[in-house]
């Protein structure tokens, strides 16, 4: 079985021991080397490899980012000096977890089991490589959306409301709307709470947007932004609401 | 500038009673020994002694001031002899025509406050000099106290950046990463491999050997960080470059130690790391009045999530040079929409 593999990697050295590592496999042919994440996720959607070996910190994009992007899902294993990303990395379906610097061994296993698992998936055709869910250690800061073949990256102070739309949320920032497949609870757990509040089930708020509250009907409030759009409040969110703006 | 009494409350009080206490006496003086009405008396002891009160307290102001000046001795000298003689004659001045008028026709006290001014005026710069013994206590203990606790904060923050230091350096990330590249290096180029284990030996060791309490060379320093600089280069290629414009009369005046450091740390957490394009990072260091001038110029790629703030690292170093310089000039940044310029002073009269 031939595979196809990439590796997305912003250290010239570290590209390097990759592929010599990788001159081992004969059935795996290297298509491609990246230095930073966008060029990676154009270069997977595009490419479609089986294999990718993938670092974490990198440029404009980082690791965990790339996987939120894609529209095809190869088997990815991390390379990276960070040992903190391991819990995560095996969340997000990684298939392996390379602490930097890692012997040929180690990384010949890696691959190994690799292909062990993708001949086994070709043979019954079972998926295994689900959409990422991924629990952030720490609080995002910005979200990357693909727009077509475009990648935006938003910071979260330029986000005025999340809307749940279905199995998507709609992201409203001045400039555009963009969606994003991933559940209301992963923004609602994930941004940071001193300035986003879920205000009703179909919403996610930036506090610094509201202008005004304002009385709707019975139990009910409406949130004035500074676009001039308004959204629906619950009781529950009112209560939060009123804390958090010191009304 | 605050006044002790007005920030202590307890030492106004203790102030009251010490002046009630000598007007008390003072009264009870002139009872005896003079043959004025008990009335008379009163009034002479809450005037004159209200007066000085008063006096006392203010004294402080123009004290303190002197204090401030730094002024030489003999300035200080001339300073109290002056403030001396014109408090004394505000105090004897107001007491004699406020008593004068009030009891002016009372001719045989009038010849006695007349007659007892000298004994006064000496009683007075007897007061004076304890007033002034007092506040200066107040103030050497007050500034003992402020370096205590400054000194024990300095201390603190040593630790702390030592800490740090150590960490920062030898951070997992940039060691590992390191040692990753060395690993690829073995393969490819056993030479540069070797090459580079050597300068990450030297790096290391420099760190470890060094404590931060003294200032370095800057020559130190500055290899150190070109050792650092270095071996990044290996890891990012052509995506780092660095430049050095460094007046030769600087090599031997002296710099903090782990001053320097973070600062290109951050220039390439923030350039390199997070840029597809070169980032060059640009030193320029000159001499300026004795002072050492340090500018680190880095450009960076300018994304809609590019740093916003100038990071925890750079708030601590502001800290440390206030701390020892007692000044919260000597680091600014100056950000522009793609380069970011840390420009550093470094006094030398420490």
């Amino acid at each position: 079985m031939n595979l196809k593999a990439l590796i997305i990697e912003d250290e010239e050295p570290a590209r390097k021991i990759i592929k010599n590592y990788l001159t081992e496999f004969n059935n795996i042919q290297l298509i491609e080397e990246l230095s930073d994440g966008f060029s990676g996720v154009k270069a997977i959607n595009e490419h479609k490899p089986d294999i990718v070996f993938l670092d974490i910190q990198m440029p404009r994009l980082n690791g965990f980012e790339v996987l939120e992007l894609l529209e095809h899902n190869p088997a990815v294993i991390f390379t990276t000096a960070f040992e903190q990303y391991a819990i995560k990395a095996f969340e997000v379906n990684a298939l392996d977890y390379l602490l930097k610097p890692y012997s040929k061994e180690r990384f010949c296993k890696a691959v190994n089991k690799v292909i062990e698992i993708l001949q086994s998936k070709k043979t019954s055709q079972s998926h295994i490589f689900v959409q990422p869910q991924i629990q952030p250690a720490e609080k995002l800061h910005r979200i990357a959306v693909r727009a077509g073949t475009r990648i935006h990256v938003i910071p979260a102070e330029d986000i005025i409301y999340i809307e749940a739309q279905g199995d998507y949320v709609s992201i409203h920032t001045k400039e555009d709307n963009y969606l994003k497949e991933k559940p209301m609870k992963y923004y609602e757990n994930n941004l940071d709470n001193e300035n986003f509040v879920r205000i009703h089930r179909s919403y996610i708020v930036n506090i610094n947007f509201i202008n005004n509250l304002e009385y709707y009907d019975k139990e009910n409030y409406l949130a004035l932004l500074k676009n001039k759009e308004k959204l629906k409040v619950s009781t529950n969110g009112y209560k939060i609401l009123r804390e958090k703006l010191k009304l | 500038m605050n006044h002790p009494f007005i920030t202590n409350k307890q030492l106004l009080y203790i102030y009251c009673t010490i002046w009630i206490l000598i007007a008390v006496i003072h009264f009870v003086f002139l009872n005896l020994f003079e043959q004025n009405d008990w009335f008379i008396n009163a009034l002479d002891s809450i005037v004159f002694n209200f007066i000085f009160f008063v006096l006392g307290f203010v004294l402080w102001y123009p004290m303190s001031f002197y204090k401030t000046k730094e002024s030489k001795k003999i300035n200080t000298f001339i300073n109290h002899i002056s403030l001396l003689v014109f408090s004394g004659f505000i105090w004897l001045g107001g007491a004699y025509n406020l008593l004068n008028l009030l009891l002016g026709d009372n001719t045989i006290y009038i010849d006695f406050l007349y007659n007892s001014l000298v004994f006064r005026a000496i009683s007075g710069v007897f007061y004076y000099s304890n007033m002034v013994l007092i506040y200066y206590m107040l103030n050497y203990y007050s500034t003992l106290q402020e370096k205590i606790s400054s000194e024990a904060k300095l201390k603190e923050l040593l630790k702390e950046a030592e800490l740090n230091y150590l960490k920062a350096q030898i951070n997992p990330h940039f060691l590992f990463n390191t040692l990753n590249s060395i690993s690829a290096l073995t393969l490819t180029e056993p030479a540069k491999a070797q090459e580079m284990i050597i300068k990450l030996s030297d790096f290391l060791r420099y760190v470890i050997s060094q404590t931060i309490h003294k200032p370095a060379p800057l020559s130190d320093e500055l290899e150190n960080i070109q050792r650092y600089l270095k071996i990044e280069k290996i890891r990012f290629g052509t995506k780092l470059n660095f430049e050095f414009n460094v007046n030769s009369q600087a090599l031997n005046k002296h710099i903090p130690m782990l001053i320097l450091q973070p600062l290109y740390e951050n220039a390439i957490k923030h350039g390199v790391y997070e840029s597809t394009t070169p980032i060059n990072i640009k030193t320029t260091i000159d001499v300026l009045q004795e002072n050492l001038i340090i500018s680190i110029i880095n450009n960076y790629e300018k994304t809609p999530t590019s740093f916003k703030s100038a990071g925890i690292g750079l708030k601590n170093i502001k800290e440390r040079l206030k701390i020892m310089y007692q000044n919260t000039e000597l680091l600014k940044t100056i950000k522009t929409d793609n380069q970011f310029e840390v420009l550093l002073t470094i006094p030398q009269n420490l």
